[in-house]
């Protein structure tokens, strides 16, 4: 079985850092962009498993991200896992609406987010 | 027979002729002779045998003591004109015809009061008609030649002439039953009059001035010459008392008002008020014109003649003097016309007020006593008219024989006109003010009537009895303050001003004393309301609303062919009911209301409304209710048209301020939105920083085994910086609340700006290397002080340098101007610059953060806005220069 991938995009350096470490620690294959266009570039060139996306990054937005990746039949089986320092329940509703297997409010707890990364790429077998 | 009485004859002969085709032919007529020079000309029969030979006679003894007579009706006719047209207005409305049965009805139709103002009116008129009755005799005398018997033949002349004064009066004084019919043809005859008045007048004194004397200046200079040398006496300076003066003007002019003839040819006999308006001007030049040659004549008179001759009798001795036949006949017959007039037109309006007032009122109340119809009055209302003229000639015939004698036409007129004016208050506060009450009229009537009779009328009568001697030398009981011809004791008033001034005054506050604590009945009030508003009332018969009650047809036909021909009752009672839609059904049947309200106005016309509501209200079963509850729809709607006028202006008060209300929750809605945009931005500025926070320090304690000592460095120096920068933007979101609310005090000192400049650019070293940026100062070389906060100007420019930094691509700059005004600091960077359109809106807190699209380095883009605050508090205006694409510069304006 080959390594799960997963393209993580912030626009905040400092959050990276752990999240990187995390997933790489737990196997996975680690891409980072720092912004939507970095984002999708990467995206182009690899099917990743999971893409974990910041909501509001300068040039294209997190939502905008997602609904391209959806739009993709070649990336069907990517899951989407929204973080983001909006809560108010219409961003959230909006980040399911567009395909988001889950969507995780900032500040979050990394140990249950990688749970339930971890969780997710089971699922997918 | 001599040729003056055939003269006479004829003159009546013409008069009787004027009236007849007048009436006939008066369109004619009126194609030659305006009718309102007709009116105007109708008017001056106030100029009667005291114009024509009472003021010569006054002049001759007082010189202009003649004048106040002519000047009050002169000053009043503004005054005069405007009640005119109030009254025509009225009496059309209500039918009325007379002064008493205006008062009457003014006051709430009270009869009482009616029956007292047509007694005062006959009292103190019929002495004023006896002296005209002299004065035409006078004029017969004058005229005939040598008799045997001259007491004899003047008794005798004077018996003709007043039978044949009185047929005139009668004959064409009343013509129809119904009184509010115009007399066209006196109102013509008397106006024939005035022109021969005036026009005799007018000739006697041309030839006295430029006949007899070369000229008036001449006449003027012998007269002076005469008076100085001794041979004639001067005037009477008494007659030039200012307030004597003023007294004889206001009762002249209240007069000229109350007499019952004037009220005749203004009021009654109007048919148009427009006539009224132009004899505002007409009727005093008239006035000037006929006493043009008073004085001259008066001057001549007392130059030519001796000294006992009575020098009323100047006119006709001139007349005669000149020898020209046609001015002695004119003269006579000017003295004629100028007592007839007068005679006729006060006799018909008296004989109204008598019977109208008194006679019938008495004849209606004797009949419900006696549970009847006055069936037997029948057409006898205008034959007791009739006899009512004859009764009053007769009294003033009586009254000249036994009294007039002794009296002079001046002295005589002045103590009617004061008689007349008793009832000023009254009529003319009850056609401008609303509050006068009946009881005031009544009251005020009566004591300015007493008061008349003791101080003018008494003094004649101390031959009589030694009591009224007594009285009249040594005052009532003996108190000598209280003598009749002079109250009081006040100084410069003579019998006659006395009178005026006591009668009046008493009069005049009584009348308002007593309406102010007398409550008007529900019929007075309404009645006032019509009066007094008349300009406002446009529907005529506003008062049907009063009448309820019924009556049948039988009955109001009955009523009125008392007084009418029954074919003429009938006619008047389909006419109406025709034009007002009422179908009339048999005899019966009760009538519509409006049958009985036309009904009443029928009979005010024949016998004045106080007597036509007496019998209406006699024969239909009237609820006296009617007026109260009328007064009360009155002052109800009144009550909700002001109610209304208070809802819509409240209406308009609440549309205010539910606007206001409405503005004031947009701005609230506007700050909510502005707050909640603020929170959501804030909470996720602290939770960005937060979430590394959080995550760094999970994964060092959960994996710490596995970090070296350097990653293990660089996670937790991350934590510290994020802390900080949560610290920094808490702390700057404070400080920018603070200057938002006004909290901040700056805290002012003197310093030098060099020294500022090179604090900070020592504190952006660090980040001047880091970013290898080149940075240049330019600074003036005198000494720059500045007087403000020194702190917070060491924030904005570290600010706005950090900023500059952030953006620059190799250098920036900072230049400092000087000139006498101000300082300019500019700082400069030569990175992309600002788009035009943003250069304002970069000083909005979070501009960074909204607007993701720009660069964003490290920052939380409170900066500016904070700098901007604190630029704003010192009022030192900031400028951008978007140099795009070459860098911004930001240019701090300084006042000194």
């Amino acid at each position: 079985m080959s390594a799960p991938t997963i393209l993580m995009v912030d626009d905040d350096p400092h959050i990276l850092m752990p999240l990187e470490f995390l997933m790489f620690k737990h196997g996975f294959e680690v891409f980072v962009a720092r912004n939507g266009t970095e984002a999708l570039d990467i995206i182009d060139k690899n099917t990743p498993d999971i893409v974990l996306l910041d909501i509001m990054m300068p040039d294209v937005d997190g939502y905008q991200i997602c609904a391209q990746i959806k739009a993709q039949p070649r990336l069907n089986n990517t899951a989407v896992v929204f973080m983001s320092a909006k809560s108010n329940p219409d961003d959230i509703s909006k980040g399911y609406e567009l395909g988001a297997a889950l969507y995780v409010t900032k500040p979050f707890s990394t140990r249950d987010l990688v749970k339930k990364i971890l969780d997710m790429v089971k699922a997918k077998g | 027979m001599n040729s003056y009485t055939v003269l006479t004859v004829l003159y009546f002969i013409l008069l009787f002729w004027i009236a007849r085709i007048a009436t006939r032919h008066i369109q004619r007529l009126n194609r030659f002779v305006s009718p309102a020079h007709i009116y105007v000309l109708s008017l001056a029969v106030y100029c009667t045998a005291w114009t024509y030979f009472g003021s010569i006679g006054n002049a001759a003894r007082t010189g202009v003591g003649f004048l106040p007579v002519y000047l009050g009706p002169t000053f009043i006719m503004p005054l005069a004109a405007m009640l005119w047209v109030r009254m025509i207005r009225v009496c059309a409305q209500q039918r009325i015809t007379n002064l008493s049965d205006l008062i009457s009805a003014r006051y709430g139709n009270s009869i009482s009061l009616g029956a007292l103002v047509a007694l005062c009116y006959i009292v103190g008129i019929i002495p004023y008609i006896a002296i005209q009755l002299k004065a035409v005799s006078t004029c017969m005398v004058f005229v005939s030649p040598q008799m045997e018997h001259p007491e004899a033949w003047k008794t005798t002349m004077n018996l003709y002439s007043t039978m044949v004064i009185s047929l005139f009066a009668m004959i064409y004084g009343t013509r129809r039953t119904d009184s509010a019919e115009k007399h066209t043809g006196l109102i013509v005859t008397i106006a024939f009059e005035s022109v021969i008045k005036l026009v005799a007048f007018l000739m006697v004194g041309f030839w006295v001035c430029f006949g007899l004397f070369s000229s008036p200046a001449a006449l003027f200079d012998q007269f002076v010459s005469q008076v100085q040398g001794g041979q004639i006496h001067p005037f009477d300076a008494a007659a030039m008392d200012p307030l004597g003066w003023f007294l004889a003007i206001l009762v002249s002019g209240l007069a000229f008002i109350t007499l019952p003839r004037q009220f005749q040819v203004a009021v009654t006999e109007n048919n148009d008020e427009r006539h009224v308006g132009k004899s505002i001007w007409m009727f005093p030049l008239y006035l000037f014109l006929i006493n043009l040659f008073v004085l001259p004549i008066a001057i001549a008179g007392r130059l030519v003649y001796s000294a006992e001759t009575d020098p009323d009798t100047f006119l006709l001795l001139f007349a005669r003097k000149s020898d020209q036949g046609l001015l002695m006949a004119l003269v006579y017959l000017g003295g004629l016309s100028a007592a007839i007039g007068m005679i006729v037109v006060e006799t018909i309006a008296l004989s109204n007020m008598l019977t109208n007032s008194m006679v019938i009122p008495g004849w209606v109340a004797l009949s419900k006593k006696a549970n009847r119809l006055p069936s037997s009055l029948g057409k006898g209302v205008v034959w007791l008219r009739r006899a009512g003229m004859l009764l009053i000639i007769m009294l003033a015939y009586f009254f000249e024989h036994l009294v007039a004698e002794r009296l002079t036409i001046s002295s005589v007129g002045f103590i009617s006109f004061v008689a007349v004016s008793q009832m000023a208050p009254a009529l003319i506060g009850g056609m401008l003010w609303k509050n006068g009450t009946r009881a005031a009229a009544f009251a005020s009537i009566c004591a300015g009537f007493f008061i008349w009779m003791y101080t003018l009328i008494l003094s004649n009568f101390a031959g009589w009895s030694p009591v009224i001697e007594q009285v009249v030398q040594h005052g009532p009981w003996g108190i000598a303050l209280l003598r009749p011809t002079n109250i009081l004791g006040l100084p410069n008033l003579d019998p006659l001003s006395n009178g005026i001034f006591w009668s009046l005054s008493v009069n005049v506050l009584t009348f308002i004393g007593v309406s102010l604590f007398t409550k008007q009945s529900a019929e007075e009030a309404l009645q006032a309301e019509a009066f007094v508003d008349i300009h406002k009332v446009a529907v005529p018969g506003a008062r049907q609303l009063e009448r309820r009650g019924s009556a049948s047809l039988a009955t109001l036909r009955n009523l009125l062919n008392s007084f009418l021909q029954p074919r003429k009752s009938d006619q008047l009672l389909r006419n109406f009911a025709q034009r007002h839609g009422i179908v009339l059904e048999h005899d019966a049947a009760a009538t519509d209301s409006r049958m009985i309200n036309f009904t009443e106005r029928v009979l005010s016309g024949i016998i004045g409304a106080a007597s036509s509501r007496m019998l209406i209200s006699s024969v239909s079963s009237q609820e006296r209710i009617a007026f109260t509850e009328v007064l009360d729809v009155a002052k109800e709607q009144q009550q909700v048209l002001s109610l209304n006028n208070k809802l819509k202006r409240k209406t308009s008060e609440l549309k205010k301020m539910s606007d206001d209300l409405k503005s004031v929750n947009e701005q609230l809605k506007i700050i909510d939105e502005q707050k909640d945009e603020f929170l959501t931005t804030v909470t996720h500025e602290l939770r960005t920083p937060l979430t590394s926070i959080r995550a760094l320090g999970e994964v060092l304690l959960d994996h710490d085994d596995v970090f070296d000592a350097a990653q293990r460095k660089h996670y937790l120096g991350t934590i510290v910086q994020e802390s900080e920068r949560m610290t920094r933007l808490i702390s700057q979101i404070l400080t920018l609340e603070r200057f938002e609310a006004g909290r901040y005090k700056l805290n002012y000192s003197s310093f030098e700006l060099r020294a500022l400049m090179e604090e900070l650019t020592e504190s952006i070293q660090p980040l001047l290397e880091e970013k290898k940026i080149s940075f240049q100062v330019f600074m003036p070389n005198t000494m720059v002080v500045l007087r403000a906060d020194r702190d917070l100007l060491w924030q904005v420019f570290y600010n706005l340098l950090t900023n500059a930094i952030k953006y620059a691509k190799q250098h920036i700059h900072l230049h400092v101007a000087q000139d006498l005004q101000s300082i300019r600091i500019s700082i400069a960077d030569d990175g992309p610059g600002i788009p035009a359109e943003q250069t304002q809106t970069i000083f909005d807190k979070f501009y960074q953060i909204k607007n993701k699209k720009l660069l964003k380095p490290e920052g939380s883009g409170m900066g500016l806005a904070i700098s901007k605050r604190i630029l704003d508090l010192h009022e030192y205006p900031i400028q951008v220069e978007a140099n795009k694409p070459n860098g911004a510069i930001f240019i701090v304006h300084i006042e000194q």
